[in-house]
């Protein structure tokens, strides 16, 4: 059994809660196993099975049988009310607790913390100076699965951010991740105590996703079958939009499929682009490279879209750019121009809009009919595909 | 609701198929038990297929809403909470840091049976649920048979309907595993290793 977290209860608040009404709630006594992610009570008479709720957030059922309700993550950084109470008269039967009791030094402590899983397996985390740290704040990352306790925590291996007096403000993880993670951010000074920050991150929805990539081959005289493949560390189903354009002047026409794959006429040359939406959240991932096909004399004509290359943060993407966007020789041969004309700086993939969880993917600046910059295999024969972006 | 055991499942299945064939319909609907490799492995496909189906036809009925309470997620994606091993422990590292598999598995159907509970109550209540009832009802056997006797406690619905639909299109689309495990051709009386277990939800 872990250590009971201190916790302000609000037992005398209760009981003169109780006394008012003529009863006291039937909770008393509650304490936090911080280690257990654990609230537990005792009751005064048994009674149906009760729900707890953290600071206004979902409810969860106590265990069955059990004094106590399990959570998938709590806070050990943030003071958050903790409350206990039956479901069908929560009014008379709410009892709370403040876990952690105290809280050192708010101001001091990092802000803004928030994550998000890009490129299928990079973790990146960014926060803030707090506004009433001291000149000498130093922060430190860790992380864990939100299930487990402090001992299991792992520290940043890579900040990538630095603030001002060389304070920690940023770092960049890719390891075997849990899908709902515990980040805690320390704060050190030597003018006094710094409040740690923490988060749960559910990285199931935090999630950029990384565009499909795209390749189109002919398949006949007059048709191409356009082809994706799509990687994710945590979606399986994907609807796809896909947009076609069937010569330089036609209009773009947009279809729609669950498959990985879609065969369409075309009269003349092509070019394609897809994105992807998981089932479970209502943004698509930003578009991916886009593939031109030629007229297609030759069946085996394909576009050059890289397929199948392992992608890391520093090669060369379509949509969801990453930083450098110059390929080497060891990535094939190819070489990726830097755009001509380009948006926003190509970084790290855009966070998440919301920080509660919720994936929040933003497409490329460019429009499908700006191409102008792309990769292109040396040696690419006139009527083979040039692949642009 | 009783959710069926496996054996009175297969018998049930069988006859529906048997009914099918003798109406005409060639497509197959549940038959987890097939004489031959080759039919076997054509009607775990179908099999998938149907639960996959079924499944996309629940999520394309409930409204797109995004869903952001991080415990519910966790819950619904079946992630059962674990104490932490002692120090001593015999277990491998691995049990430490996931779930059990089999507490997951049970976890689906626990949280299956809060939706069917929750989806009667509103249902009561004249609130326009959607037409996912039969298809919800079916999923039970598109899980995997629970072989966790442990009661554990699922998710918490609330009695509103934005509530429920936004948490069953979570759940339905996070079961990657419609199928039902690959059960080798045997006679009903045959000793097995480890039995399903029955879970039945209870009536509130």
């Amino acid at each position: 059994m872990g250590l009971a977290g201190r916790g302000r209860a609000q037992d005398a608040a209760a009981n003169a809660v109780g006394a008012e009404r003529g009863a006291a709630p039937p909770f008393f006594n509650l304490r936090v196993y911080p280690k257990e992610l654990r609230l537990s009570w005792e009751r005064r008479a048994p009674g149906p099975q009760a729900v707890c709720r953290k600071q206004g957030l979902g409810i969860v059922w106590s265990d069955i049988g059990r004094e106590h309700c399990r959570f998938p993550s709590l806070s050990l950084c943030h003071m958050t009310n903790i409350s206990v109470f039956l479901p069908n008269d929560p009014g008379a039967t709410a009892t709370w607790i403040l876990f952690p009791e105290s809280d050192p030094n708010r101001p001091a402590a990092a802000t803004d913390l928030h994550c998000w899983l890009h490129h299928v397996d990079h973790v990146s985390c960014r926060w803030g100076r707090g506004p009433g740290a001291p000149s000498d704040v130093q922060y430190r990352m860790f992380w864990r699965d939100a299930r487990q306790g402090r001992d299991r925590d792992r520290e940043c291996p890579r900040y990538d951010v630095m603030g001002m007096g060389g304070a920690r403000l940023g770092c960049t993880l890719d390891a075997v991740l849990p899908t709902l993670m515990m980040v805690t951010v320390t704060g050190s000074s030597g003018q006094g105590p710094v409040s740690c920050s923490d988060t749960a991150v559910d990285l199931q929805a935090a999630e950029v996703l990384t565009p499909p990539t795209l390749r189109a081959k002919c398949n006949g005289s007059d048709t191409a079958l356009v082809s994706w493949v799509m990687r994710s560390r945590f979606h399986r189903g994907f609807e796809f939009q896909l947009e076609i354009r069937k010569g330089p002047h036609s209009e773009l026409e947009t279809e729609h499929t669950s498959e990985s794959h879609f065969r369409v006429r075309i009269p003349g040359s092509a070019s394609f682009r897809v994105r992807a939406k998981p089932s479970d959240i209502a943004d698509f991932s930003a578009w991916s490279q886009v593939a031109e096909l030629g007229v297609c004399s030759h069946p085996s004509q394909t576009s050059r879209t890289p397929w199948g290359r392992k992608r890391s943060p520093q090669s060369c993407v379509g949509g969801s750019t990453a930083r450098g966007m110059r390929g080497d020789a060891s990535d094939g041969g190819l070489s990726c121009q830097l755009p001509i004309k380009a948006g926003p700086a190509a970084t790290l993939p855009l966070p998440p809009q919301t920080r509660s969880g919720a994936a929040v993917t933003r497409g490329p600046p460019l429009s499908f009919a700006d191409r102008k910059w792309g990769c292109q295999s040396p040696g690419a024969s006139p009527l083979s595909v040039t692949h642009r972006k | 609701m009783a959710l069926a055991s496996s054996t009175t499942s297969v018998l049930s299945v069988l006859l529906l198929h048997l009914m099918l064939f003798h109406q005409g319909r060639q497509s197959p609907v549940m038959s987890p038990v097939m004489s031959s490799d080759t039919s076997r492995s054509t009607s775990d496909e179908a099999y998938s297929l149907n639960c996959s189906l079924m499944a996309m036809e629940i999520v394309k009925k409930l409204p797109e809403i995004n869903f952001t309470d991080l415990d519910a997620r966790a819950i619904l994606r079946a992630q059962a909470i674990t104490p932490p091993a002692p120090p001593s422990s015999h277990l491998p590292r691995a049990y430490t840091e996931d779930s059990l598999p089999s507490q997951n598995i049970t976890l689906q159907r626990v949280n299956l049976c809060e939706f069917l509970k929750m989806r009667r109550k509103l249902e009561e209540e004249k609130l326009e649920v959607g037409d996912i009832k039969s298809n919800l009802e079916k999923l039970a056997d598109c899980l995997p048979p629970a072989v966790s006797t442990s009661r554990m406690t699922g998710i918490y619905l609330e009695k509103d309907l934005e509530d429920f639909q936004r948490k069953l299109r979570f759940y339905v689309s996070q079961l990657s595993n419609l199928l039902p495990e690959p059960r080798p051709p045997h006679s009903s009386s045959d000793s097995v290793t480890s039995r399903p277990v029955a879970m039945e939800c209870e009536n509130s």
